[in-house]
Formats: structure tokens, C-alpha cells, sequence
């Protein structure tokens, strides 16, 4: 397994506290290609393929060479494992949470807004450092 | 990032120009804003998991319409993208995505869970093409104040739509999309049919209850989609008979000689029926 890349405590004006709690779940550098779909500003619509940079249970990041309006709604579908062997993987829809300009496009983190499984392996799960873990809960439930 | 990353955007019909309305949707819901009072309610979509939560513009006369006008904008780009050969599916799942993310660059909006009990729930079924909304209605008349709970139901593509009382399950009205574009319609007319409704059945429901006299025909009337109640009540001493509605126990007049004879033979006609039985 890659490394894991926890970030704790990252202050982020456009995150609620409770998401704050969300984001301390473990991350891991794992790379699937996933395929995106759905609308970027003015309404254009696009698909297409990446790779993502790190994932969790409920979220990733990604890069683009267009940008994602923040809040909007998308899919993503895995497409390999981390070994580049065909996944088969249903869409699941996400929701971008930050878009902020990189080297090459666009870095996009999202969160998804269902419980489906998103990816070919299963993460493992970190015991949670709060013990009060009612917040990430909710977010899990779809409440902010 | 990948080295096969690609914008596919000429293959998806967008809104853009060719949309017959290119507003956006905060757009749309701005022009209700002015004297709107905020509401709270919460709009689900068909086939998305969480639903859309306001905690300020979620009321019928700020909301109904615009998402209306965004669900009819939607349709038609299904209908585009069909044309361009997507499948029905695949349509309405970008349908859905396009909606919702349309509705989030507004920020009143949020992602939250669905099934929240709200005073105002929308339902917008992009397969069905259909538009539901369930929402309390105040009517005040001096000082008094009258709750309703309703349901507005209807096509996307075009109306009209139907007002139901929930709590009665009665039909109040059947509308048209211009009158819920009055200022008001929400606010005040519809509450006020709702009370009107209400009495009404009310006016009715004693009429129904109390016992029929010798001499007395009920009939209830078709009219307009609506059942309206008359009594004809024959008169003890001169043998003529009233005509009253039914509804406010009104007199409306007496029943003229032609009819007369009519209900007379109707009347000895069922009398015999009765003697053989």
C-alpha cells in the first residue's frame, strides 16, 4: 500500500467545520483512472478521463485541464485499479469541492454524495481521533 | 495528471445559445426575490441522492415557477441530446447533474439529506416530467388564520396543474402557469380558494348529515368539474316546491309549472314502484 498522506487540521475557508472533521479521514496516493462527466461553467458539458492524485473512502483529487465550478455535480467512474487492470466500477456522483489552478489545468477535490463504493480496493478505515464522530456521520448521511 | 485526459464537450449538446431559455437558474429565481420572505424547502431530484436544501428562498411564490422554467429548460436538452443519439438513460442522468449543479452556483442552495419533512418539498421527476410540490399555505382573514396543506402537481412541459388539499384530499383548483405567475398567487389567492374550498365543504357536509324531509328531493349537480347540492323542498300549504342550493342552504326561487308535472309523475312514478315492492 502507498504511503498515506493524512493532513490534518487544513484550514480551508470553503470547508465547514464538519466537513473539516470528514477531511481527517485517511488519504492514500493511489492512481485509478476514472472517467468524469458532467458541467463546467456556462453549462458546457464535458467527458473525460484522469487519474486521480490521492483518494479516500468519501473523496479524491484530480487534475483537469479545464476548470469545475465549485459545488457542482458530476460522476466518476473507476475505470482501472491501481495496477492498471480494468475496474468494474458503476459511476458514482461526486460533488467538486475545491478547484484551484495547478501547473497543468485545474486541481479538483470532491466529495461523493452517496454511500456507493466508489473504488476497486477496499481503503482501510482509521479509527477517528475525535471520539465524538457524530459529525462525519451526518456528512456520510448527506447532512451538512 | 493523465496523458489521455480530454475534454469531450462537442459531443454533449449544451443549453447554450440554442436552449429556448438560456438564463441561468439564480437568474430566474431572482426576479421572485424582491419581496419574498424567507422559506424554507428543500427540492429533490429523481435519481440524485441528496436533495437541494434553501433555508430562504424555498417559498411557492419565490420558487415554484423559476424551477418550473429550469426543469422545462432541462427537458429540452434531454430531448437534444436524444436527438444527438444518447440513450433516454444516459440523458437524464447528465439531465439531473446539469440541474443540480445549476442550482448549485446559487449559493442559497446546499446538498443535504433527503425525505426532510419542510414547509415546502418539490419534486422534480425528469423521467415522468413532472413537477410536485407539497407546501403550507396561511390564509388570514381578520385576525384569523387558516393553515392548508396542499399539493401541486402537473406536467413540465405545460399545465395545468392541480391543487390539492391534502388534508381533505379534495381538488381545490386547477391552474394555469400565467395566474402562478401573478404577484400574490401564492400568498394570497391560493389560500384564499383553499378557505373558499373549505367552507364550501363545510356548507355542504350539514346538508349531507341532516335527515330529508317528507316532500324533499336532493340532487347534486355537475358543474364545472364540481358537484353542487340542491334541495327541492315541496311547501305544506300551497302544494309548490323551492328550489334551494344546497350549499348555503339558500332559496333560490320556486319550481316553475313545467317542471312541476314532471316531478309530480316522477314522484307518483316512485310511489308505486314502492307500493309493489
Amino acid at each position: 500500500m502507498p504511503s498515506e498522506t493524512i493532513k490534518h487540521g487544513l484550514a480551508d475557508a470553503t470547508m465547514a467545520t464538519g466537513h473539516a472533521h470528514a477531511r481527517r479521514e485517511p488519504r492514500f496516493e493511489l492512481t485509478f483512472e476514472v472517467e468524469l462527466c458532467g458541467f463546467g461553467p456556462d453549462s458546457q458539458g464535458f467527458k473525460t478521463r484522469t487519474s486521480t492524485l490521492d483518494v479516500s473512502e468519501w473523496g479524491c483529487r484530480f487534475e483537469v485541464p479545464f476548470r469545475m465550478e465549485p459545488n457542482s455535480v458530476f460522476t466518476l467512474q473507476c475505470l482501472t485499479d491501481d495496477k492498471g487492470s480494468p475496474a468494474d466500477c458503476a459511476p458514482v456522483m461526486f460533488q467538486v469541492v475545491r478547484a484551484t489552478p495547478s501547473g497543468r489545468g485545474w486541481g479538483i477535490a470532491a466529495w461523493k454524495i452517496a454511500s456507493e463504493k466508489v473504488w476497486p480496493v477496499d481503503l482501510p478505515i482509521a479509527a477517528p481521533e475525535d471520539p465524538d464522530e457524530r459529525t462525519v456521520g451526518m456528512r456520510r448521511d448527506g447532512a451538512e | 495528471m493523465a496523458q489521455n485526459s480530454r475534454v469531450l464537450a462537442p459531443s454533449i449538446p449544451t443549453g447554450g445559445g440554442a436552449a429556448p431559455d438560456s438564463r441561468s437558474f439564480g437568474q430566474r429565481l431572482n426576479r421572485g426575490r424582491t419581496e419574498a420572505v424567507a422559506s424554507v424547502g428543500t427540492v429533490e431530484i429523481a435519481g440524485l441522492p441528496q436533495a437541494l436544501h434553501t433555508r430562504t428562498f424555498g417559498g411557492l411564490d419565490v420558487l415554484f415557477v423559476p424551477l418550473l422554467e429550469s426543469c422545462r429548460a432541462i427537458m429540452a436538452f434531454v430531448d437534444r441530446m436524444c436527438a444527438a443519439g444518447e440513450t433516454k438513460q444516459q440523458a437524464l442522468s447528465m439531465a439531473r447533474l446539469r440541474l443540480a449543479s445549476e442550482m448549485l452556483q446559487d449559493p442559497s442552495f446546499t446538498l443535504a439529506t433527503r425525505d426532510i419533512e419542510e414547509d415546502n418539498v418539490y419534486v422534480v421527476d425528469l423521467e415522468h416530467g413532472t413537477l410536485t410540490a407539497r407546501a403550507r399555505l396561511y390564509a388570514v382573514v381578520r385576525h384569523r388564520t387558516s393553515l392548508f396543506k396542499i399539493r401541486i402537481e402537473g406536467s413540465i412541459a405545460k399545465g395545468p396543474y392541480t391543487v390539492q388539499d391534502t388534508g381533505t384530499g379534495s381538488t381545490v383548483i386547477q391552474v394555469d402557469e400565467s395566474q402562478m405567475r401573478q404577484a400574490g398567487y401564492f400568498t394570497t389567492f391560493l389560500p384564499g380558494e383553499c378557505l373558499r374550498a373549505h367552507i364550501e365543504k363545510e356548507a355542504t357536509s350539514p346538508l349531507a348529515k341532516s335527515e330529508m324531509g317528507l316532500g324533499e328531493v336532493r340532487i347534486m349537480v355537475p358543474v364545472a368539474g364540481t358537484a353542487v347540492p340542491f334541495i327541492l323542498r315541496q311547501k305544506e300549504t300551497s302544494g309548490g316546491w323551492d328550489i334551494i342550493d344546497g350549499r348555503g342552504n339558500q332559496w333560490l326561487g320556486m319550481l316553475p309549472q313545467v317542471a312541476l308535472n314532471h316531478l309530480t309523475q316522477l314522484v307518483e312514478g316512485l310511489a308505486r314502484i314502492a307500493r309493489r315492492t
